[in-house]
């Protein structure tokens, strides 16, 4: 699936600091949360990224910059060369039209008192010159169909339809501009167990018919290895670890990483007593205050001097295939067969 | 007011070798204004001291009103526990007044709830709250019951306990919100203690610490632990035994390496099949079609004949009944031989 040839997405060293103020009357700024701070990389056409980390990482920051929902402090984000972080007005509006966003809660991302054909529909309204006027009602039903909801269900309100159906609406109105990119954040960790297989499946067949790429943010990492052609470990605001599904899950060498894949609970009870988990002790530090050098370097069990000074570029070591951020890099199968 | 037990239920194993909580076919109705749900029908299982019974299940499957059950903490109206019993060593509680009742709750059976944030009172420290159970329940001074409070706190392993008793919930992170909570929950040394979904909410690396402080507590003193959830994945790392509920039942029950191997019910296979696995990718994912049932308009005969490949006539017009399939495993389906021969190939 792995699409070679030119990036349709570029970003590079995205930065987002929220700044943190005092004061009702005279506000001054006292700090900033680092939300995102120095995160690269690339999308090819028909490719998936993964992007996983714990709550706070940023993952959901970096999707929102992406969307230029929000502004970066500093970088670029490019999309087939054009760039979004300072688009304005309606040179931003055609950018947009390739990124599309699914969200996590299907319960709070839809408008109650919009139909399914209104919410679907809408992107036409703001995209006027995408389908006349005439054509949209089809369009919509079109739309429907392809993400296997009835298209007689155009008239009926969200409140009508199951969690899973609800995604499916917040997917087909995303898919309504024929964008390039999705970016989907957590789109599957709100509805029931037995319905996230349907939505995974739909996901990857919209992905061969349409040839869309994904930036399929998540913290459940085996949905993230089924999807994903590479994968991006996000710590603290900074990307850890970038490679191949294989490469990370198969051979961290980052030692977050190798935590975070060993924490993962594995669905087979073979053999759990000799299972190999690595315990992270505490929790991550702030955003508001990160420490110095490594940013894991205050959970890290193989932490040194150097840590504590030098700051690990994300970058190919010797003896790893792939990008790690870490002066330690080294391999370490942590997941069981 | 120093007393240890309640006099009603009495400590040590129950007379007959009965374990230590059942539950005997439980049915729990809520009135709304649609109509009578049947959110919990017939559910039965057992918890030995010193196990751990995980209860799986999906939003609506009635795992947590089962548990609201036992712990006496239902709304009621609207819920009403209509028929059943539960036995907490011999004795059914569902027949204690009221008085007595609370005596077990919070003491001798406690809950740790998902959301801590909101399970803990914002105006209080963690100090002042986790002392409560020791000022209330047996009549400690506010000192003597912040004293426990920091032993506690040490106990669940967060940091500098001393130093921060006297903070409120919301300067502590989710993990250790959590283990706050689970701080409250073991100050009595419950005999039971009922977890449902303790780390839904919490990211990887902290529920792999949650689940660790829960395995260690209960192994320190032979709780029994009744855990609630819908992951697969900690299921398979802790249980003992597992029952799986849907649509108000339990479909299958049986020991925790037995149903990985081999399932007998085609819902508890289908839920297994669909976890991704390493040497499926870039193939589709077994899903189970269609979705949930709906609690106020439940499906004929078997509550999963409309999503369910092994559905036969039958089905549809008998609603099977809990099947003993082996001596430690039982199934709600009328075929479940031919669901373990496909578990088998």
């Amino acid at each position: 699936m792995a699409a070679m040839g030119e990036p349709i997405l570029e970003v590079r060293d995205l930065v987002k600091y929220f700044p943190l103020t005092r004061g009702i009357v005279v506000r001054k700024q006292i700090g900033a949360i680092r939300a995102v701070d120095g995160v690269s990389f690339d999308l090819r056409r028909g490719e998936t990224l993964g992007i996983v980390g714990e709550s706070g990482c940023g993952k959901s920051t970096l999707a929102k910059l992406l969307m230029a929902l929000e502004r970066p402090t500093s970088g670029s984000v490019r999309i087939n060369g054009r760039e979004v972080a300072r688009a304005r007005g309606g040179e931003l509006k055609r950018v947009r039209r390739n990124i599309q966003m699914v969200m996590q809660d299907p319960y709070t991302s839809l408008n109650p008192r919009m139909t399914v054909g209104d919410i679907v529909g809408e992107p036409f309204e703001i995209h006027r010159d995408v389908a006349p006027k005439g054509d949209r009602r089809r369009r919509v039903r079109e739309l429907l169909e392809v993400v296997g909801l009835d298209p007689d269900h155009v008239n009926r309100y969200p409140h009508q339809f199951s969690g899973g159906q609800r995604q499916r609406i917040g997917i087909a109105r995303g898919l309504a501009l024929r964008p390039e990119i999705i970016v989907c954040d957590e789109p599957v960790s709100a509805l029931d167990v037995s319905i996230q297989a349907q939505v995974v499946n739909l996901l990857a067949r919209l992905q061969d018919e349409f040839g869309l790429a994904y930036v399929f943010i998540a913290h459940d990492l085996s949905v993230v290895r089924h999807i994903s052609d590479r994968v991006g470990v996000m710590y603290l605001g900074k990307m850890v670890e970038l490679g191949k599904e294989t490469e990370i899950y198969d051979r961290p060498t980052h030692p977050y990483t190798q935590a975070l894949l060993s924490a993962v609970p594995v669905p087979n009870p073979e053999g759990r007593e000799r299972r190999e988990r690595i315990i992270l002790h505490g929790d991550p530090p702030s955003p508001a205050d990160p420490p110095s050098g490594c940013r894991f370097r205050t959970r890290c069990w193989k932490a040194a001097e150097i840590c504590a000074v030098e700051e690990p570029p994300l970058r190919i070591r010797p003896g790893t295939g792939h990008a790690s951020a870490c002066h330690f890099a080294e391999t370490r199968d942590v997941t069981p067969a | 007011m120093k007393k240890t037990s309640t006099p009603m239920v009495p400590a040590g194993r129950a007379p007959g070798g009965e374990p230590l909580l059942v539950v005997d076919d439980l049915h729990v109705e809520f009135t709304t204004r649609q109509g009578v749900v049947r959110a919990v029908n017939g559910v039965s299982y057992s918890l030995n001291p010193g196990e751990t019974l995980a209860v799986l299940g999906e939003s609506g499957s009635g795992k947590s009103v089962t548990a609201q059950a036992i712990m006496g903490i239902l709304d009621t109206p609207p819920a009403r526990v209509s028929r059943g019993e539960i036995r907490f060593r011999g004795t059914d509680l569902l027949r204690l007044p009221e008085e007595a009742r609370s005596r077990i709750r919070g003491r001798r059976i406690a809950m740790i709830f998902q959301d801590a944030l909101s399970a803990l009172n914002p105006v209080f420290t963690v100090g002042f709250q986790i002392g409560e159970m020791f000022r209330v329940h047996r009549g400690a001074s506010r000192r003597d019951a912040e004293k426990k409070a920091i032993e506690l706190m040490d106990r669940v392993r967060i940091p500098g306990a001393r130093q921060r008793v006297h903070d409120y919930p919301h300067q502590f992170s989710g993990g250790m919100r959590q283990r706050i909570m689970i701080a409250m929950s073991i100050a009595l040394d419950p005999e039971v203690l009922i977890a449902d979904e303790p780390t839904t909410a919490l990211d990887v690396t902290v529920q792999a610490q949650i689940m660790e402080l829960l395995a260690e507590l209960r192994r320190e003193s032979d709780m029994g632990l009744i855990l609630i959830t819908h992951d697969l994945g900690v299921v398979a790392d802790v249980a003992d035994r597992i029952a799986v509920m849907y649509g108000g039942r339990i479909v299958e029950k049986a020991p925790v390496h037995d149903i990985y191997r081999t399932p007998a019910h085609p819902y508890a296979k289908g839920l297994l099949d669909s976890v991704p696995r390493v040497d499926q990718k870039g193939q589709e994912l077994f899903a189970i079609k269609g979705m949930p049932p709906n609690l106020l308009d439940m499906p004929s005969g078997c509550s999963f004949h409309p999503r369910c490949p092994y559905r036969q006539d039958d089905c549809v017009t008998d609603a099977p009944p809990l099947y003993e399939i082996g001596p430690t495993r039982a199934s709600a389906c009328h075929y479940w031989r031919e669901v373990l021969d496909g578990s088998h190939g």
